[in-house]
């Protein structure tokens, strides 16, 4: 069936993209005849040479079983001529060939998003599945597995056992009062906000592995994975711009007031008989008044809210109002312009250029604030993440490479989490540079003494040096393989914890500095004292700064693990105690720019103080003990 | 009926007014379950009795009814009389783990005792309509999962914690009653309806009762909620507030649930075909044989779809759980309260704080009682999430608290794949640090006896029986 291009070659210039049509959110709009026109769009992802039936390519691998129905769907193959020259196939409920393209141009659309916010490739978390573990791959894992109909249940997930994504289909509610067909089938694989939602719960995991981890967890780090999956799928709404025009026309220009671009999951919501999305960042469908209401931000409720998706929920709003600041600041002159100066608009719809301008600045805008909040995940600490860390590691992202900030975008982010209470816990004021994480410099562990801080920077030049980093960070950049980068990226890793080990191990001012304990306390014992740490997740950023300048940049992870003898007399039970820290290297200067440490006291109190909460548990755990499937539990409430 | 009597306990063990206590709540320790019998002496007369709640999980015919003979024998032989007169009997929620003694012990409730007033719950009265919407959904739920797991024996397998979650709402041990949970709760109705005695639905928020010619004590209505989103939670979500979310069912819809079902069924079943998602021109059979699917055999999916008999048997545990009767008995002049919480989950604690309370012509906010309450039966066998901390557990600040939990902490080891979280660790860590170390596990062992600061708080233990008694 597929038609293999490698054979001969090729007279004709590759393609760049592939064109494939999908629904721009999901099928309900397809019958509402405002909403109609826009209901279907065209994603344009990248041209996958090596794509078979599936679709199966490069980072993904559809395969649609249905165990409930004991059934499964032939694979669409995308290369077929008669897909090819029609967009892919037509969206359609009832085709499963269908549903498969569409799960496919969506998470390759997330995918693309990541990668190009962070300049490099994008992988998957490793397989810690010993069993199928293959010891010349180590755990890697290269192609994300999605199973369209694979649950049938109002309920999507990503499974980290499977290292797969599980989409299931319900019949929606028989309420006849709530606008949808009563009983018809939805499909969460059809929704562009659950894909989106759930693909970007597999590459934050492949970002940042112990977010999840349930020795180092916690309550905010669960929500930021939550929340982080809703803000990636509300910003690709932007991207599309027939939908972001048809909206500006629709909300005259005001963004804050209902909208679809805001809503997430709407036929999924509407099945289950809410009345509107499943989320919403601006407002709510206030049952008793029985119309959509707007959000006021409350600065307290991001202390009083314990459930993981409320909780998201404060945060995804957060960046939300900050993008929304910006695409006001941004489009003043225009508004000022087509209103005379006086920056009220006559009454009636919009002309169309001002719409297409203003949309242009809509998508500006939550281009920016996306890319800022993607690269923020590589100033963020490994594990033990909390929302105003998040603050600090985006500004720190943005300081970084946008010097200037003429704008003001790090102004509007500030001010959003401000109105929600969201704060770091450890700065002095909540000013851009105390925001910002401290350098070696201005680290109040390090020794005053400056001669000494002299010697630790000429020995960690000298270690760069001996160690040839620059080099082989440069080789690194020119594998073109994933799963070559991913080996190569791994044995890096392997040297590097051995060299700074041996370096760190005298030095006890190095190792406040790296966050890093040696010679622990006595209710501590390291797993493998021989090997007190090791190098993870290293990856490599170079990015062109504002002013022309590239920032050349390594991230990695120095991981440790020990086991905690609990203090509490009637329980004498051992826990598994996860820290680490998060290095920013200069391969330009060949120095340390920042480190953000979690080291193992500190997560020690801090698993002291979670094991008198218990709110946290839900009746699952009371029943079926914890759960593998983190996010089958964590999304039946909340998808 | 009663005689008078002088001395404090009389030659044949009959207790009377000048009783050294003013109350005394008996914790029977019969296994997984609820068992409380409430005695209030009275001047001149026998005492006042209230039985709440009758029941266990896995415990056989044999073993109910030796407990109901137990407390026949104990209320004769106190009362002085020919029947045992139970002048309330409350059943606080359809499960079996409260209920099924009035089943398995049916005969003796039947022919030697006397009922005065029956109390449940407004939850259980069916002629409102919504109410029996609401319990017809569970009913039809609950049916579908135990046809799957009678239908499919492969399916039963992987859904042993389902199984067992299930026992709650399962009919009973053993051969002898074929009897449902819910014809315990008809019989306790049937009872209320006879002559000579009453039947009373509570509602929170009226009117407190008086207990006949029991002085100084009231009993406030704390739960079930009025409000139909706090009664179905476990966990009440702002999302769930502001979209009206109120019940997993409804939101995936008996629909959701018959479609799941089917899949249970033979694969050419009609109910079967229907519930397929696609036509069959475009499915193939046995998704085993689909392109690549076996190829990592880890990463296969075959029974994940299951999950969601587990959630919906959470969900309908979880609900009945919520419609549990709340009572707090308040002794009106020295302010002490005993708060019955049966299994009410957080979202009857919620409720709690909006809820005020008839007081002669004031109101007083329910969560006053909590901080005056000496004596609390903790809720759902000391699982988390039925004690709430803030507004709840950190409220009762009186020195005097004492926790009773009914629970066989065995039975609970055995139940599932991974036994159920009974107690609670934190809970208990919790409720230990509360009450000053005065935690009283029903099944108290010589392992893990009743403490010397429960001993002098008033509890004293027995091989079938744990008293405390206020004096």
């Amino acid at each position: 069936m597929s038609e293999k291009s490698t054979d001969k070659p090729s007279p004709y210039p590759k393609p760049t993209r592939r064109y494939l049509r999908g629904y721009a959110f999901d099928p309900s709009l397809v019958t509402q005849l405002e909403n109609a026109p826009v209901s279907v769009l065209i994603y344009k992802i990248k041209w996958e040479e090596a794509l078979s039936a599936g679709p199966c390519g490069e980072y993904l691998e559809v395969i649609d079983v249905d165990p409930a129905s004991n059934a499964y769907y032939d694979p669409v193959n995308l290369n077929h001529a008669d897909i090819l020259a029609q967009n892919g196939l037509a969206p359609s409920e009832g085709n499963p060939q269908f549903h498969q393209q569409m799960v496919y141009a969506v998470a390759m659309t997330t995918i693309d998003r990541f990668e190009r916010a962070l300049g490099r490739r994008a992988f998957w978390a490793d397989n810690d599945n010993a069993v199928a573990k293959k010891p010349e791959e180590n755990g890697f894992v290269e192609k994300l597995r999605i199973y369209p109909h694979a649950l049938r249940m109002a309920n999507a997930y990503y499974s980290r056992e499977k290292m797969a994504l599980l989409f299931g289909y319900f019949p929606g509610t028989a309420d006849r009062s709530a606008g949808v067909y009563p009983e018809g089938l939805v499909f969460t694989c059809l929704s562009h906000d659950i894909i989106a939602h759930e693909t970007t719960h597999a590459l934050l995991d492949g970002f940042h592995p112990y977010l999840l981890t349930p020795d180092s967890r916690n309550r905010e780090a669960l929500a930021f994975h939550e929340a982080f999956a809703d803000i990636v799928a509300l910003f690709q709404h932007f991207s599309f711009p027939e939908v972001l025009e048809h909206q500006i026309a629709h909300t005259r220009g005001d963004l804050s007031s209902e909208n679809l671009l805001g809503q997430l999951a709407t036929q999924f919501g509407h099945a289950r008989g809410m009345r509107g999305a499943l989320r919403d960042a601006i407002g709510y469908y206030d049952q008793k008044k029985q119309r959509w209401v707007k959000r006021e931000p409350d600065p307290l409720a991001v202390i009083s809210t314990k459930e993981v998706h409320a909780l998201g929920a404060i945060l995804v709003a957060a960046v939300f109002d900050a993008f929304l600041s910006i695409y006001r600041n941004r489009s003043l002159d225009l508004m000022r312009l087509a209103s005379n100066g006086t920056g009220m608009l006559a009454p009636g719809a919009l002309h169309p250029d001002l719409v297409r301008r203003l949309a242009e600045e809509a998508a500006r805008s939550s281009s920016h604030v996306l890319n800022m909040c993607i690269r923020a995940l590589d100033y963020c600490p490994p594990l033990d993440l909390r929302f105003g860390e998040f603050l600090r590691a985006l500004i720190t992202a943005d300081l970084d490479l946008m010097p200037e900030d003429e704008l003001k975008y790090r102004v509007a982010f500030i001010e959003a989490f401000r109105r929600r209470g969201i704060y770091p816990s450890d700065v002095r004021t909540l000013s851009e540079d105390s925001l910002r994480w401290g350098t070696p410099d201005e680290d109040p562990v390090m020794t005053t003494n400056s001669t000494a801080r002299k010697r630790i920077k000429a020995t960690l030049k000298k270690f760069a040096e001996e160690n040839d980093v620059r080099s082989r960070i440069d080789k690194l950049r020119h594998l073109q393989e994933r799963k070559k980068v991913w080996l190569e990226t791994r044995r890096i890793e392997e040297e590097l914890s051995g060299a700074l080990s041996d370096l760190i191990q005298p030095d006890t001012q190095l190792q406040k500095l790296l966050g890093l304990t040696i010679a622990p306390p006595k209710d501590l014992t390291l797993i493998d004292p021989t090997k007190p740490f090791r190098v993870n997740g290293l990856r490599v950023a170079r990015r062109l700064r504002d002013d022309g300048r590239a920032v050349n940049h390594v991230f990695f992870t120095l991981l440790q693990k020990a086991v905690w003898k609990m203090p509490d007399s009637g329980d004498s039970r051992e826990q598994i105690l996860r820290a680490g820290s998060m290095v920013v290297w200069d391969l330009e200067a060949s120095e340390i720019t920042y480190v953000i440490r979690k080291g193992l006291t500190h997560q020690q109190q801090v698993r002291e103080a979670q094991l008198d909460e218990d709110d946290a548990m839900s009746l699952a755990d009371t029943y079926f003990g914890a759960q593998k499937e983190l996010f089958a539990q964590l999304h039946h409430s909340g998808a | 009926m009663a005689r008078p009597a002088r001395k404090s306990r009389s030659s044949n063990g009959r207790m009377s007014a000048s009783s050294d206590f003013r109350m005394r709540v008996r914790m029977y320790r019969h296994g997984l379950g609820d068992c409380f019998l409430l005695t209030f002496p009275r001047a001149g007369q026998a005492p006042f009795q209230i039985l709440i709640d009758c029941g266990a999980l896995h415990r056989n015919a044999a073993e109910m009814t030796a407990l109901v003979e137990e407390i026949r024998d104990t209320i004769k032989r106190e009362n002085g009389s020919e029947n045992a007169r139970l002048d309330v009997v409350v059943g606080t929620h359809e499960h079996k783990d409260h209920l099924s003694g009035f089943n398995q012990a049916r005969d003796i409730f039947e022919n030697e005792f006397d009922f005065g007033e029956v109390w449940l719950a407004w939850t259980e009265d069916l002629s409102q309509k919504e109410i029996m919407a609401i319990k017809k959904a569970r009913r039809k739920a609950a049916e579908k999962i135990r046809e799957v797991m009678r239908l499919n024996a492969n399916l039963a397998a992987s859904l042993d914690d389902v199984s067992s979650l299930m026992a709650f709402s399962a009919d009973d041990d053993d051969g002898v009653g074929t009897q449902k949970v819910s014809d315990a709760l008809e019989y306790l109705k049937e009872r209320g309806r006879r002559r000579g005695s009453k039947l009373r639905f509570l509602k929170p928020g009226e009117e407190p009762r008086a207990l006949k010619d029991v002085d100084d004590v009231r009993v406030f209505v704390l739960g079930p909620p009025l409000d139909p989103i706090l009664l179905k939670s476990s966990e009440v979500t702002e999302a769930m507030k502001r979209d009206g979310t109120i019940y997993h069912l409804a939101s995936s819809g008996l629909s959701g649930v018959e479609a799941l079902a089917a899949a249970a069924r033979a694969p050419d079943d009609p109910l079967a075909l229907q519930a397929q998602p696609f036509s069959s021109a475009v499915s193939k059979k046995n998704f085993k044989k689909a392109p690549n699917y076996e190829k990592e055999p880890w990463r296969r999916i075959d029974g994940d779809w299951m999950s969601a008999f587990g959630q919906l048997a959470l969900d309908l545990d979880n609900d009945t759980n919520n419609s549990s009767l709340v009572l707090a008995f308040e002794f009106e002049s020295t302010g002490e309260v005993l708060l019955f919480a049966a299994d009410a989950q957080v979202g009857s604690w919620l409720s709690w704080r909006k809820l005020n309370l008839k007081d002669g012509r004031k109101e007083m906010p329910a969560l006053e009682l909590l901080g005056r309450t000496v004596f609390y039966k903790v809720g759902h066998h000391c699982s988390h999430n039925a004690t709430l901390r803030n507004n709840g557990l950190e409220l009762m600040q009186d020195d005097r608290l004492v926790a009773f939990i009914p629970l066989d902490v065995e039975t609970a080891r055995k139940q599932g794949t991974k036994g159920w979280e009974m107690p609670a660790k934190p809970l208990l860590k919790a409720l230990k640090k509360h009450t000053g170390d005065k935690v009283v596990i029903s099944d108290a062992s010589a392992k893990n006896p009743v403490s010397a600061e429960a001993h002098k708080a008033g509890v004293v233990a027995t091989d079938t029986y744990i008293d405390y008694v206020l004096r």
